[in-house]
């Protein structure tokens, strides 16, 4: 049921959580709380549909980041990541 | 169509244009309500909502190029089990209205102004966000060298031939290389195997040059070429990623 072709990395949480976070959250550099790598958001690996979201380490697998909606709320847990670095402002590469 | 549409960025998208751009993948144009542009490479979400109440959210990248435009394009392959892309494909019809929020994303993107040269590698369907930067490129008066690089798996899968065709023949600064995975017709004169190391040397700029590169592709293809770049002296800060298909692909 998730074998459609389509996004399938941490840039699909980009909608979702513009409900919440007033700046695209992809760019956020998130730190593994495994491996201590760290990655965008927006590359992390996507794990789940709609109503969970799973996003992990591309490096080790660890699970970084879990979204889940439901009942119109948002639930975000984040104790695979040890730090998440913001850069609300866009730039290039 | 639920009463909401608007709320947290929702809204009423209606299908204004349909394009088969091969047996399998069709794009297909939205006009919307209100839409304040984006940036090449950024996605939208796509909401389906069943008689049932039963909803489901997909994101798909932008074909269009980036500004402000007045239909907003994405090109989706039909995979025959596939939960959303059957509707969008097959079902969806002109005048129909579907729920779309974006634009959102800002990590795999890229602007005209730009200085670096352009290196992008496709996989399949990956092609997508990327062809929104070429087609962002061709609308920009200072064009900077522009690669890409396109697996795909044979002939008459390659999605925008004829438009990258068209892309190539304007003397520009920018080319293209075709691999075909799984059988090339007789008259073939582009690469017939998968993006190895050779391949990227031959195609890619080289890391002197500091080109800025982004791969999308299935999940697989993009952290092996990923991988590759990096081996070649790429910076990894350099190189960005976008993964397409099912969820949970591992390499």
């Amino acid at each position: 049921m998730i074998s459609d072709a389509r996004t399938a990395d941490g840039n699909a949480i980009a909608g979702p959580l513009s409900q919440i976070f007033a700046f695209d959250v992809t760019r956020i550099i998130v730190t593994c709380g495994a491996c201590g790598s760290e990655a965008p958001l927006g590359a992390l690996r996507l794990y789940g549909d709609t109503m969970g979201m799973v996003l992990r380490c591309v490096r080790c697998g660890e699970v970084n980041l879990r979204a889940l909606q439901f009942d119109g709320m948002i639930s975000l847990d984040v104790r695979g990541a040890t730090r998440m670095t913001f850069r609300p402002k866009i730039d290039r590469l | 169509m639920p009463e909401a549409a608007l709320f947290h960025g929702w809204q009423l998208a209606t299908l204004a244009a349909i394009r088969d751009e091969t047996p399998s993948v069709r794009t297909l144009a939205f006009s919307l309500p209100q839409w304040s542009g984006h940036v090449a490479g950024q996605h939208i979400d796509l909401r389906l909502t069943t008689d049932d109440g039963y909803q489901a959210e997909r994101s798909y990248s932008i074909a269009s190029p980036g500004g402000c435009i007045p239909l907003i394009e994405i090109t989706v392959e039909r995979i025959a089990d596939g939960e959303v892309s059957p509707f969008l494909t097959e079902e969806l019809s002109l005048g129909d209205t579907i729920e779309l929020r974006g634009p959102v994303g800002g990590y795999f993107t890229w602007t005209a102004d730009n200085p670096a040269p352009l290196m992008l590698i496709a996989g399949g369907s990956g092609i997508v966000p990327l062809m929104s930067m070429l087609r962002t490129r061709a609308r920009s008066a200072d064009r900077r060298p522009a690669r890409l690089l396109y697996s795909s798996r044979n002939f008459d899968e390659i999605i925008y031939r004829g438009e990258l065709e068209g892309l190539v023949a304007t003397p520009d600064g920018f080319s293209v290389a075709h691999t075909l995975t799984r059988g090339a017709p007789a008259n073939w004169n582009g690469e017939t195997r998968r993006v190895d190391a050779e391949m990227l040397a031959k195609y890619a700029f080289p890391a002197r040059e500091a080109p800025h590169n982004f791969i999308c592709g299935p999940t697989s293809f993009v952290e092996t070429v990923a991988d590759r770049l990096v081996a070649l002296g790429h910076q990894e800060s350099a190189i960005k990623t976008e993964r397409f298909g099912p969820t949970g692909e591992t390499r």
